[in-house]
């Protein structure tokens, strides 16, 4: 009979809400490694090895057509423009194109940011790869300066062929603190010659 | 103290009664003490949170602006729902089972008699400190009760922070009464009384307790990271940053679809209590009501984005979030289905407490059937942040939780005062309440298909009767409670005295074996097998 049921320790039901305060904060990485295998939230094209891609060995099917739309945003109160040249290209899948995006510093202040990509659907986000982007660092803006910034990138032939279109959207923000540049920040200008522009995979 | 028994208290004053004069409910340990304390507290809450609603029903009494400016309309939404989830509902459950619970096992007290008095006495502190929010620059945070970032973090007034710590200081409230509540329930059990003896609304209390520690450190993780968002540089919410701000809707969500069901589970338990005693007949199918409310808590784990349809997920996602929605009607569908065939050839009369248990029953269904309807995902995206929408949470929430703790204050009144309360001004409550509340919140079904979106101090005016009659509704509604305090503070001091264990004859739990008015301490010897035996034959008999 139950009259000699052992009492249950009260720290065993202390720990569970410890640990579940714990469980909240491992949501973060979970969440983070949830979106790169799935491309849930748009970002996992940076983080495939694109610099190493290449054409070569590729069979390409010269048939088959995606459509890349691209969107751009700036943060709110963010004194910029910023539009890519060019709203949409037809692309065949495996072949590496370029965009080009321009920027433009409408104050009178330096300003450093960087662009966070998100491509969608999220079946082409994890196909979705750039060998070289403005995204990948931080971009100082003289004052009123007016820069144009490459992407290089392919949709990869695995995606699957249900998807038709790809929209690559960037929003612009303002790097909070960084009222300095750090190394890792490139700095345009409007004259400056894109084949120079070391390309550098993302973090 | 790894072990959590009951404890003998040296203070004489426990021995003898309660001590006199103010003090005695500043420093109480005592369970009722405690009981009465949460109630009291959670109806004021209610009260301040349904004149909020009043507000908000009286804005939209005409299309335009007429009384609040949008802003403070945002504010009056926020902090009426953040009131009525962590200021009414949740604390006046936890006093129905700081009262019932002892009394329902057989137990002198609370486990944890020192931490009950401590879980209590924060939230009238958590409460100043979530309605002052009001009266800081910039006012009350206008986001919404769910907080999405970036309305909580980058847009939000600086008193967004006071309601953080009101949050945290809620939750720990909230976790300490549930460790509470597990250990006075494991531990503190008559001798003899095995799991499947005790009454449902223990089981359900138990199954909640277990909800509330998973959840409520979750939803204290997700607002601790919004605050070292907003004052710490972090970026968890943040694009900018790296974060994702839709990853705060999956945290909360994670949180706040338990949140729902621990808002519903005692529920469930007190019509389960009701509706046999007036029905006179044994609870028709104990154990499925138990497995059934077992795997509701369990699959409310698993359907959290199905709140978040609308914000972009995978089409498999979609599909897999439906079924298991969907999924969770069973369950639910077992325990209505259990309280009409307890119901059915059974000798019911009606008083207060079995109509409002009825209507609960009748009610709660409603919103249960909206609710399958926003489930299901094409349905969703019609009807996602509409009036619709309010109406379905209204529905399982004022005529599902609150239906059900009103109708458990009326049935336990004579047990906790030792007096009746008045039976036919309690009728006119009811049929008041019953009707007033489906004026109120049915028209909001078809403000909400018409495409009336939630939120918004203004509408088009093609919205118009439909809200006037709403706000009618909610004006009467709201009147009603003047009523149900007067029934309450009338029967509490000139009610007629209450003089057998068991008012209700066929109520059968342990509460009715002890003393009418339930003694400052009691069971301090634990209920006899026999008594056990004779309070869960019932359980048996099938």
């Amino acid at each position: 009979m139950s009259s000699e049921r052992k009492p249950v320790k009260l720290w065993k039901i202390v720990a569970i809400p410890v640990a579940m305060f714990g469980f909240a904060f491992s949501l973060v990485p979970l969440y983070t490694v949830f979106c790169d295998l799935t491309g849930f939230n748009g970002k996992s094209s940076t983080l495939i090895e694109a610099e190493n891609y290449s054409e070569k060995g590729q069979d390409l099917d010269f048939s088959r057509k995606v459509s890349v739309t691209f969107v751009t945003n700036v943060a709110p109160g963010l004194p910029m423009v910023f539009y890519p040249k060019g709203d949409a290209i037809e692309i065949i899948p495996g072949k590496i194109y370029q965009a080009t995006f321009i920027a433009e510093n409408r104050s009178d202040k330096t300003i450093i940011g960087q662009a966070i990509p998100s491509v969608s659907p999220p079946q082409a986000a994890v196909h979705f790869r750039k060998m070289e982007c403005f995204c990948f660092q931080e971009q100082q803006f003289a004052p009123r300066d007016k820069v144009e910034m490459p992407v290089r990138f392919t949709v990869d032939p695995a995606v699957d062929t249900e998807v038709k279109d790809v929209s690559l959207a960037y929003t612009f923000y303002l790097k909070k603190n960084a009222q300095k540049t750090s190394d890792k920040t490139v700095i345009r200008t409007h004259n400056e010659d894109f084949s120079k522009i070391k390309t550098m995979p993302s973090g | 103290m790894s072990t959590a028994t009951a404890t003998t208290h040296n203070d004489d004053a426990h021995h003898h009664g309660p001590e006199k004069g103010l003090m005695r409910w500043v420093r109480t340990t005592n369970h009722k003490d405690i009981g009465t304390l949460y109630l009291w507290f959670s109806f004021i809450m209610l009260l301040t949170g349904g004149a909020m609603a009043m507000m908000i029903r009286l804005e939209l009494l005409a299309p335009g602006l007429q009384y609040v400016d949008p802003q403070f309309f945002n504010s009056l939404t926020t902090m009426h729902g953040l009131i009525m989830v962590f200021g009414a509902i949740m604390p006046a459950f936890v006093g129905l089972a700081n009262w019932q619970v002892p009394m329902m096992i057989g137990a002198p007290d609370m486990a944890l008699p020192r931490m009950n008095n401590w879980s209590f006495w924060i939230l009238p502190f958590a409460a100043t400190l979530l309605i002052s929010s009001f009266f800081v620059e910039g006012g009350a945070p206008g986001s919404g009760w769910t907080m999405y970032a970036p309305l909580s973090t980058t847009y939000a007034p600086k008193s967004m922070d006071f309601v953080i710590f009101a949050i945290h200081l809620l939750g720990f409230s909230s976790i300490m009464g549930a460790i509470n509540i597990i250990a006075t329930i494991t531990n503190m059990r008559a001798p003899g009384m095995r799991l499947m003896d005790m009454p449902l609304f223990v089981w359900t209390w138990l199954i909640t307790a277990f909800l509330l520690i998973a959840v409520m450190p979750v939803l204290a993780g997700a607002v601790t990271m919004m605050l070292t968002d907003r004052n710490f540089g972090t970026s968890f919410f943040s694009a900018a940053g790296g974060g994702d701000p839709v990853m705060f809707q999956h945290i909360f969500w994670f949180f706040g679809h338990p949140e729902v069901y621990i808002m519903i589970l005692p529920a469930f338990g007190i019509a389960s209590q009701i509706i046999p005693t007036f029905a006179r007949k044994p609870l028709f199918g104990y154990a499925s009501m138990v497995y059934a409310t077992a795997s509701i808590a369990i699959l409310s784990f698993v359907v959290w984005a199905h709140h978040m349809f609308l914000v972009g997920m995978p089409i498999e996602g979609q599909l897999y979030f439906m079924y298991a929605t969907i999924l969770i009607s069973v369950p639910t569908g077992i325990k209505v289905f259990n309280w009409i065939a307890t119901m059915w050839r059974g000798s019911m009369t009606f008083e207060a407490p079995m109509l409002w248990a009825l209507s609960f029953v009748i009610l709660f269904t409603v919103g249960g059937f909206t609710g399958l309807m926003l489930g299901v995902v094409p349905a969703d995206i019609q009807y996602h942040d509409t009036y619709f929408v309010v109406a379905h949470f209204h529905y399982v929430l004022v005529t599902g939780a609150l239906w059900a703790i009103i109708a458990g204050v009326y049935y336990w009144f004579p047990k906790w005062t030792g007096r009746m309360y008045d039976e036919k001004l309690a009728k006119i409550h009811f049929w008041w309440a019953v009707i007033s509340v489906n004026v109120l919140f049915f028209p909001q079904h078809f403000l909400g298909l018409a495409g009336m979106p939630r939120r918004y101090a203004d509408y088009s005016i093609q919205f118009t009767d439909f809200n006037v009659l709403s706000s009618i509704g909610g004006f009467a509604f709201g009147a009603s409670f003047i009523l149900y305090a007067y029934i309450l503070i009338k029967g509490i001091v000139a009610g007629k005295k209450v003089e057998e264990n068991a008012p209700w004859e066929s109520a059968t739990t342990l509460e009715w074996v002890i003393p009418t008015p339930a003694p400052y301490h009691s069971f301090e010897t634990p209920p006899t097998q026999e008594q056990i035996d004779r309070a869960s034959q019932h359980i048996h008999t099938h």
